[in-house]
C-alpha cells in the first residue's frame, strides 16, 4: 500500500515499513512521544530530505535521535522545531538541511517557559493543545541511556 | 572477582538497551531504573565473558543485541545475549610460505608423468 506523508511529501509504502527495522524503531520513537513533539519532530525531518529522493528511514531514525538528545523538555523542544522548521520553510525552502546548527540556536534563544503555554504563538506547534505531557517513560528512558553513553564514552579518553 | 566494565562495553549496552527500550517489550524496567540495568548488564558481560577488546568486540555486542531485538518476546536476561553474539573474526591468517626446491622438483616430476600418461606433447 503507498501513501504520500503529509509533511515531507515522500513516498511512503507501509509494508516496508513494517519489513525495515529502522523505519519501525522512528515509529515506535515517533508514538512514544507526546503528538505535539512528534508532529514537530517529522516536520523538522522533512528539512533533511533530499531534493531528488525520500530520506532514508536509517537517517531519519538517527537524525530524530540528536534530536531529542539535544534538549529534555519536550515542549520547549517541540516549540523550537517548529519555530526552525517554519524560519526555514519561510526563507524559501533551501532544503536539504546539513546540521542542527539553526535549531540549536533557536533553542539556545527558546525561554524556558516555552512549553508551558506563555509563549506559544505559531499555530502548528500547539493547535489547541492540551498541557504538553512530560515525556513517555520509553524516551525518558532513552535519553537516560543516552547520557549515560556520552559519559561511559568520556570515561575512556 | 572481575574487572569493572570499560566505558565502550557500558556504551554499547547502553545502546542496545536503547533498541530493546522502543520496542516497549513486556517486562522492560521503568525509565528510571535503565542506567542501572546497563551498569548490571556490563557487569554481567564482564563476569562472563572478560578479555574484551574494543576493536574486535563491539561490533559483537552491537549485532547481538540487534538480533536479540529481533527475537524477544519480552524483555530478556543478560543470559540470552549469548545465544546471538557472533563468533569473534578470526584473525587474518599467514600467508602459505613458499615451496622448497625440493617441493618443485617434485610438482615437475609429477606434471611429467601426467604428461607421459596422458600424451600431451611438450
Amino acid at each position: 500500500m503507498l501513501a504520500r506523508c503529509p509533511v515531507c511529501h515522500s513516498h511512503l509504502q507501509l509494508e516496508a515499513i513494517v519489513q525495515d527495522e529502522a523505519a519501525r524503531e522512528l515509529l515506535g520513537v515517533l508514538s512514544a512521544l507526546d503528538a505535539t513533539l512528534s508532529r514537530a519532530l517529522v516536520g523538522y525531518l522533512g528539512l533533511w530530505r533530499p531534493a531528488k529522493q525520500d530520506l532514508r528511514w536509517d537517517r531519519a531514525l538517527r537524525l530524530a535521535r540528536e534530536v531529542l538528545a539535544l534538549e529534555a523538555d519536550p515542549a520547549r523542544l517541540a516549540w523550537a522545531l517548529s519555530e526552525t522548521t517554519e524560519a526555514i520553510r519561510a526563507k524559501g525552502g533551501s532544503t536539504p538541511i546539513k546540521s542542527h546548527g539553526y535549531l540549536k540556536r533557536v533553542l539556545e534563544g527558546t525561554p524556558q517557559s516555552a512549553g508551558a503555554g506563555a509563549v506559544v504563538p505559531s499555530e502548528q506547534v500547539a493547535p489547541r493543545a492540551a498541557p504538553v505531557k512530560a515525556p513517555s517513560a520509553t524516551v525518558d528512558g532513552v535519553m537516560r541511556l543516552e547520557a549515560l553513553k556520552r559519559r561511559a564514552r568520556g570515561s575512556d579518553t | 572477582m572481575s574487572e569493572a566494565a570499560p566505558g565502550w562495553l557500558v556504551a554499547e549496552v547502553a545502546a542496545g538497551l536503547q533498541r530493546l527500550l522502543v520496542l516497549r517489550l513486556d517486562g522492560c524496567p521503568p525509565a528510571d531504573a535503565v542506567e542501572a540495568v546497563a551498569l548490571a548488564w556490563a557487569d554481567a558481560l564482564m563476569v562472563r565473558g572478560g578479555g574484551w577488546q574494543e576493536a574486535l568486540d563491539a561490533p559483537r555486542i552491537r549485532e547481538a543485541f540487534r538480533r536479540l531485538a529481533a527475537h524477544a518476546m519480552r524483555w530478556p536476561a543478560p543470559a540470552e545475549i549469548w545465544q546471538h553474539m557472533p563468533a569473534r573474526p578470526e584473525p587474518p591468517k599467514l600467508p602459505a610460505p613458499p615451496p622448497s626446491e625440493e617441493e618443485r622438483a617434485r610438482a615437475m616430476r609429477m606434471l611429467a608423468e601426467l604428461r607421459e600418461k596422458m600424451r600431451i606433447p611438450i
